[in-house]
Order: C-alpha cells, then sequence, then structure tokens
C-alpha cells in the first residue's frame, strides 16, 4: 500500500481511529511508511500497568536463583532455587482452604525433602539452609516492593507497588500456617492478568461444553486449573473483607459492602450449582462408559470438581460468617465516635521521655509496665488435704519426646553461707594502714573471728576465717594493675624470708604494706625504687 | 435501679477471672471458655458485673472472641505480679526500669505503625538482636545531644546512660547475662514468652519470636491507656500531673481560652497524636 491516499483508505483510517478511541489507545499522529497508522501503547494502559505487577511478582524467585553466589557455602550452584521456591508456592496453595494453610514446618520439611531430591548425598543440613534460605525469600518479614511511574496526574509519579507471596497466619493454636497470596496463585497459574470472577465462569462453561462433547480427558487438564482459579477468588475475597474488618471507616456501609457480598455470594452460589450439574453430568458419562481408562478420567474429573466445590461451601460460610462479623465491627465504630480514643505514639510518646528523665523517677513507671503484662502471678495456695494428696503422688514418668522443662531457679535476697566471712576478710585487708606482717594479721584474724557470727548466729570458724584472707589475697595477684586508674587502694606483699609461726599453715611469711596507686611515673628507675622503699 | 445479677452470673465471672491466670489456653479449644467469652460480648450485663468484679480486685478485662481474655493488673492491685519474680531486688535500679523500656521497644519493633494494632491477621516478628539495636539507635541519639553528667546530682542520672553503661556483650554468646545489653533483651522477650505474648521461632539473630495476638491486644491497651500516659508525665516532671493541668490552664485562661478542665493526655509537646 502507498502514501497516495484512495478514499477507501480514508475511510479505513477513519474507522481505525474511530476504534482505537473506543479502546482508550491514542493514535499517533506519525504514520508508518506504508501509511497505515501507528497504535501507541502508553507505558500507563491500564493493561501494561496491571501485567507489569504481575510480572514483578516473580523478581523474588529470580533474585533467589541469581544471588546463589552471595549466599557462602559454595553448594548453591547445585540446587535449583527458582524451581524450589515456585513448587512450594503450588504446595502451599493445595493446602489452602478459608483459614488454613500448610504449617510452617511441613513447609520447611517438605522443601528440605525437595532439596534432597536435587542434590543426593549431601549433608542434611546442607538441605535444611536451602530450604530455609528460599522460604526466607518468599515469606520474609516485610512485603516485596516494585516501583512504577504512574501517568494519572500532570506529572509522571513514582508508585511503590507492594505484594507478598507467601504470609503466615495465626492458628487457634498458636502455630502459624503459610497462605500463598493471589499474586503468588497468578504467578503459579501462569495467568497474568485475569478477573477471578469470570474466570471461574468460563472454566465451567469450558468445562461443561467439554463433557457435552465427551472430551473427558481436556476437561481433566481445564478442572485442575479451575482449581487455582478458585483458589484466587478466596483470596480475593478473604482480602475484600480482611481490609474491611481493619478499616470499617474507610468503606461505604450503605450500598458498597453489602454489594461486595452479595455479589460474593451469588457468585459462589451460582458455582456451587454448575459444579453440581457437572458432576451428574459426568457420572452420566461414565454409567454409560463401558472404557476403564474413560471411566477413570471421569472418576478423576469428579474428584477435582468435589474438591472445588468443598472450597467453594467453605467460601459461602466464610462469606455468611463476614456478615456477622462485618456489621459487628460497624456497630463498634458507632458506639465509638472517630476521634474519642487517643493512642499514645510508643516511641515518642513513650520511650523516649522514659529514657531521657532520670532513673530514679521513672522506675517504679517502667517496673509498673512489666507488673501490668506480667498478669496474675500470686496463686492461691491449694487446701492442705489437695496439697498432702499432691505431694505424695508418685512422680509421672515423661512420656517419649516430651520436652523436660529446664528447672529455673528464684533469685532470692537470702544472704550466701560464706557472705560474712568474705566481708570480714575484706575488711581486715581494708584495715591496713601501716605495714603489717602477714603473721600478724592471721592473728588478728584468729581473734577476731569469734567476735562475728555467722548466717545462722554462731561464731564464725576460725580456719575458716583464715582462709578467705588468703583467698582474698590470690584474686588479688591474678589482678593486673597496670591499667588500673590512678588511687586505686593496693596491698604490695614481699616476702621476708621467714616462715610463718602459725599452726596448720605452711608458707613464707609476707610483708604486707597498703599503697595508693600514684600518677603514671616518668620513663626513670627511680619511680620504681620508690615504690619499693615505701613497701619495704 | 441496678440489674438483678444471679449468683449463677457471678459464678460466671468467676469462672471467666479464672481464664485470666491461663495465658495460654484458648476459646477455641474449649468449649466452655468460649460460652463465656461469648457471653461477655453478648449480655452487656454480665460484662459489667465482671467488669466490676475485675476491677475490685484491681484487673482491668480484655476480652477478645479469639484470643480469650486478659487481665492487666493496676499498680496497685494485690493480684498484681510481684516484680522479684521478673528480677531480684538486689538487681540495680537500672536494670529494673530499663526492663520496662525494653518492654516498649519491643512493641515497638513488632508494631512500627500504628495501624498495625488493628490487623488481626498480621504476624510480628521480633529479634532481640532487633530491638537491642533499636535501642542503641535512640540511646546513641541522647547521647550526641548531652554532655557528661552533673556529678553533684547523682540522682538526676538520666534513664539512657543505665542503657549506655551495660556491657556489650560477646556477640553471640550463648549464655548472656541480665547485665548485659542483648542479656537484657532476651530476658524481657522469654519473660514475654512465659505470658504468653511471643512464641519463639528460631535462635537467628540472638533469638527469634513472632508476637502472637494476645500481644496485639496488650500493646493496644498500653497506648490507649491514659492514666498509664499521665503517670509517666507525673513521673518525667516529678509533679502530679493535676498541677501540671492547672498551670497549664492558667496559661490557657491567659490566651482567653475556656477553663474547661484539660485531659492530661493533652499536655504539651509529649501529647500523643490522634490515631484518626
Amino acid at each position: 500500500m502507498r502514501a497516495g491516499d484512495t478514499q477507501d483508505q480514508e475511510e479505513g483510517r477513519a474507522t481505525d481511529a474511530a476504534a482505537c478511541e473506543d479502546l482508550g489507545v491514542e493514535v499517533s499522529a506519525l504514520g508508518d511508511p506504508l501509511g497505515s497508522p501507528l497504535l501507541r501503547i502508553p507505558t500507563d494502559d491500564t493493561a501494561v500497568v496491571r501485567r507489569t505487577k504481575s510480572v514483578s511478582a516473580t523478581r523474588p524467585l529470580h533474585d533467589l536463583d541469581r544471588n546463589k553466589e552471595s549466599y557462602g557455602g559454595g553448594f548453591w550452584d547445585d540446587y535449583d532455587l527458582m524451581s524450589l521456591g515456585l513448587a512450594v508456592i503450588d504446595q502451599v496453595a493445595l493446602a489452602m482452604g478459608v483459614s488454613a494453610g500448610m504449617l510452617y514446618d511441613d513447609a520447611r520439611t517438605y522443601l528440605e525433602s525437595e532439596a534432597a531430591r536435587q542434590c543426593p548425598g549431601a549433608p542434611l543440613e546442607q538441605h535444611a539452609a536451602v530450604a530455609a534460605r528460599v522460604l526466607r525469600a518468599l515469606v520474609g518479614e516485610d512485603p516485596h516492593e516494585y516501583t512504577y511511574v504512574d501517568h494519572a496526574g500532570d506529572a509522571p509519579v513514582r508508585r511503590v507497588h507492594s505484594y507478598q507471596l507467601l504470609y503466615e497466619q495465626w492458628n487457634a493454636d498458636d502455630t502459624t500456617h503459610l497462605r500463598a497470596s493471589a499474586q503468588a496463585v497468578n504467578v503459579l497459574v501462569n495467568a497474568l492478568d485475569m478477573d477471578p470472577e469470570s474466570a471461574a465462569i468460563a472454566s465451567d462453561f469450558q468445562i461443561q461444553e467439554l463433557v457435552r462433547r465427551g472430551a473427558l480427558d481436556s476437561a481433566v487438564a481445564v478442572a485442575q486449573t479451575k482449581r487455582y482459579v478458585t483458589i484466587q477468588y478466596m483470596e480475593y475475597i478473604r482480602g475484600v473483607v480482611r481490609d474491611t474488618l481493619v478499616d470499617p471507616d474507610a468503606f461505604d456501609w450503605d450500598e458498597e459492602v453489602p454489594a461486595i457480598l452479595a455479589r460474593a455470594l451469588d457468585h459462589v452460589e451460582e458455582r456451587l450449582a454448575s459444579e453440581r450439574a457437572l458432576v451428574s453430568a459426568i457420572e452420566g458419562h461414565r454409567a454409560a462408559a463401558t472404557d476403564t481408562a474413560l471411566r477413570q478420567t471421569a472418576n478423576r474429573l469428579v474428584t477435582l470438581l468435589r474438591e472445588s466445590g468443598q472450597r467453594h461451601s467453605e467460601l459461602q460460610r466464610h462469606l455468611l460468617r463476614a456478615r456477622g462479623e462485618l456489621r459487628r465491627a460497624q456497630d463498634e465504630r458507632f458506639a465509638r465516635s472517630p476521634g474519642s480514643c487517643q493512642r499514645a505514639e510508643v516511641e515518642a510518646d513513650l520511650v523516649l521521655p522514659a529514657l531521657g528523665a532520670p532513673t530514679r523517677r521513672v522506675a517504679p513507671w517502667c517496673e509498673g509496665l512489666l507488673a501490668r503484662v506480667g498478669g496474675l502471678h500470686q496463686p492461691a495456695l491449694a487446701s492442705g488435704a489437695v496439697l498432702l494428696d499432691e505431694l505424695f503422688e508418685a512422680p509421672r514418668d515423661p512420656a517419649t519426646g516430651e520436652p523436660l522443662p529446664d528447672p529455673t531457679f528464684a533469685e532470692t535476697a537470702a544472704i550466701v553461707w560464706w557472705e560474712p566471712y568474705w566481708g570480714l576478710a575484706d575488711a581486715l585487708i581494708a584495715s591496713l594502714t601501716a605495714p603489717t606482717r602477714l603473721g600478724t594479721l592471721i592473728e588478728r584474724a584468729l581473734s577476731v573471728a569469734e567476735e562475728h557470727l555467722d548466717v545462722q548466729g554462731s561464731p564464725l570458724d576460725r580456719s575458716g576465717l583464715v582462709a578467705a584472707v588468703c583467698h582474698v589475697a590470690h584474686e588479688h595477684i591474678a589482678t593486673p594493675f597496670a591499667g588500673a586508674e590512678r588511687d586505686t587502694a593496693v596491698v604490695v606483699a614481699i616476702p621476708t624470708g621467714t616462715r610463718l609461726a602459725t599452726a596448720g599453715i605452711d608458707a613464707d611469711d609476707l610483708l604486707l604494706a597498703p599503697v595508693v596507686l600514684g600518677p603514671t611515673p616518668p620513663e626513670t628507675p627511680e619511680a620504681t625504687l620508690t615504690t619499693m622503699e615505701v613497701s619495704s | 435501679m441496678t440489674p438483678a445479677v444471679s449468683s449463677d452470673d457471678l459464678a460466671d465471672a468467676g469462672r471467666l477471672l479464672g481464664y485470666c491466670a491461663r495465658p495460654k489456653e484458648r476459646p477455641a479449644r474449649d468449649a466452655r471458655y468460649q460460652r463465656l467469652v461469648q457471653r461477655y460480648d453478648e449480655d452487656a450485663e454480665f460484662a459489667e458485673v465482671c467488669d466490676s468484679v475485675a476491677a475490685g480486685a484491681g484487673l482491668t478485662l480484655i476480652v477478645d472472641g479469639d484470643v480469650g481474655v486478659i487481665a492487666t493488673a493496676g499498680g496497685d492491685s494485690p493480684l498484681r505480679m510481684p516484680l522479684s519474680q521478673f528480677m531480684a531486688r538486689t538487681n540495680p535500679t537500672g536494670g529494673r526500669a530499663l526492663s520496662g523500656v525494653v518492654l516498649l521497644c519491643v512493641v515497638k519493633v513488632c508494631y512500627p505503625q500504628p495501624q498495625h494494632l488493628d490487623d488481626p491477621l498480621r504476624v510480628a516478628r521480633v529479634s532481640a538482636a532487633g530491638v537491642t539495636e533499636y535501642l542503641e539507635r535512640l540511646v546513641a541519639r541522647f547521647a550526641d545531644e548531652a554532655g557528661d553528667p552533673d556529678a553533684d546530682r547523682p540522682e538526676e542520672r538520666e534513664l539512657w546512660r543505665e542503657w549506655a553503661a551495660l556491657r556489650r556483650g560477646r556477640a553471640a554468646a550463648q549464655r548472656a547475662s541480665a547485665k548485659d545489653r542483648v542479656g537484657l533483651v532476651k530476658k524481657v522477650c522469654r519473660f514475654l514468652e512465659d505470658e504468653g505474648l511471643l512464641l519463639r521461632a528460631s535462635d537467628d539473630d540472638d533469638g527469634t519470636w513472632r508476637a502472637t495476638p494476645r500481644m496485639r491486644l496488650v500493646a493496644r491497651s498500653i497506648v490507649e491507656d491514659s492514666d498509664l500516659f499521665r503517670a509517666l508525665l507525673e513521673a518525667v516532671r516529678d509533679e502530679p500531673a493535676d498541677e501540671i493541668v492547672a498551670a497549664d490552664t492558667a496559661a490557657v485562661d491567659a490566651d482567653g481560652a475556656s477553663d474547661e478542665p484539660l485531659d492530661p493526655a493533652d499536655l504539651g509537646s509529649l501529647a500523643p497524636a490522634e490515631t484518626r
């Protein structure tokens, strides 16, 4: 076609432009060399933006595989992390109901066993490290983020799209399970952009048509994909209900919320009805079939449809319950007018003032905080009869695998028996004011021992006290005084060359001299001499 | 006219209080517990009876359909946990006061945004290393701004200096002592674990925990309690809040404003921001 326009071409171009306008797509003013108009898809085209976000959901998987070098350990090349990541998302998604999912530990065990299959013969710890790495990359504490450019306003704005692949949720028994997010299911079913509601309807029709024609094999393939569509829809509805519960003020209660719920309920009821119809149609085929393979296929199809039916009826129950919950959340909002409750900001209002205030004044407040979360902790004593029964009860042998609680020892304020000995020994050494012989000090210890009482109220044991004095001295031998601060009081001991006269102790007699450390001596030998003179 | 309270009601109230002492029990696992929690939720008179009985013992009840019932004890409640159970009296005051701040930091790390406190499905994670690092940052900020302490007035030593004075602790030490920084944080986390507020997840980062739904409710009760805030204000300024109120009201009067009594939570630069 050449650029020379004929009437037909003009008309053709006009209709093209009109069609493009209908689609909301700009037509470039520049024609291509052949004269046909060029469709210019802007980067902020809604379909492009939607798909960009969807594609970004695969990034954590790529990152996981690409960063292998940086993990350390040198064995990462033996594993295919991307397939492990995808498979665990698949596994988690299949385990999902409205409120359940896969236990965290189950997911880890699954990954460990798959890792072991990828690299047989490697040590178990290595598989465990791989499993932990994959889970951490997918579960992550913070959502993954992707920044894109939004042209909706006057100027382009960079916006952050945040998403999760797997996320944790509490069970009633304080364990957590993993769930796959809608984005994760998106990646998994290879449908990068679709509306879950219409996709569900479409797959039902598809199966219906295939069953009518007797193409059960193809119907099984569609039913398998349909499973994910159901899960995705469930996740979508859960998200809507959750957002509404968290912030009821953000929604229009007159029309919007009831409409969303009613629509979802209708959709689920429709799906349930169509699944029931499909199952009975397939059962008809199965009864008529003589071929074993065909019967098996029909059975497989029925199982898949029943599974999807179970999910739908669970979702129906969830929706019916959600209506009640939403109503209650709304009542609460009415009872508590907006702004009637003020919240302190933990860092600015509580932590910083407390840290900046004198300890003496805020200590009682801080301690009260601990007592507050400490709950009730003064159990009343059982009656005498019960207590006796329990005390005389034979100890129960713990069952195999039952964890034994670690004994905890209370920190008590009671004085331990050796404290009076140490105290007196310290006092004796501190009382040295002039150079004294060790023998004299021991004599002194022996004489004062009887004047002091131990924890039980009886006089101190004499040899015990002498031993304590010797031990206190040992502590000082071990301590290096090189870095000691000025004005530290120390005792210098010098052998006198004689033996101790005390019975029961065989040792050199020492001359003990109290010394106070002075300023760092200048680099002259006299300084050392001065110290020596003082001590001798 | 006061509503008639039957002895059955009182017995039920007693049973509900009994569950306060079992932090790890859940309504979902115990039909009787579930019935009591449901009754508290639906029967306003019964709820009032329970609250009154609890208030008499110095307790405040938090009741949640999933988590169950939580009692928080007031400072003068005879049932409150004696502090000696957490840390012996022989420990220096600084260590015990810091434990309270560490507790707040755990709350902050678990729920960095105010709206996290409203999300029942969010599973918060907290690690001892993370909390230590956070507190380290806050204290470093104080250290940058403040000079050396006044040697003549040791009683004016601020709380952050107690943290700075703690030993740093060896990295990844198995046996940490409550006298070093990570050790103190771990001790508080283990205490919260015993109370059913945290759940051990792994040993990474000096110990990682998940915050249970119970933790969220307790954290919310802390930030919503204006009495608690008022008490801190009094402690920080070292004068009764009434006087602070009087002084500030006088200041407002001088500006020609009304003389309505002020909520102490509205006062000064420390007032919490409105959440909505």
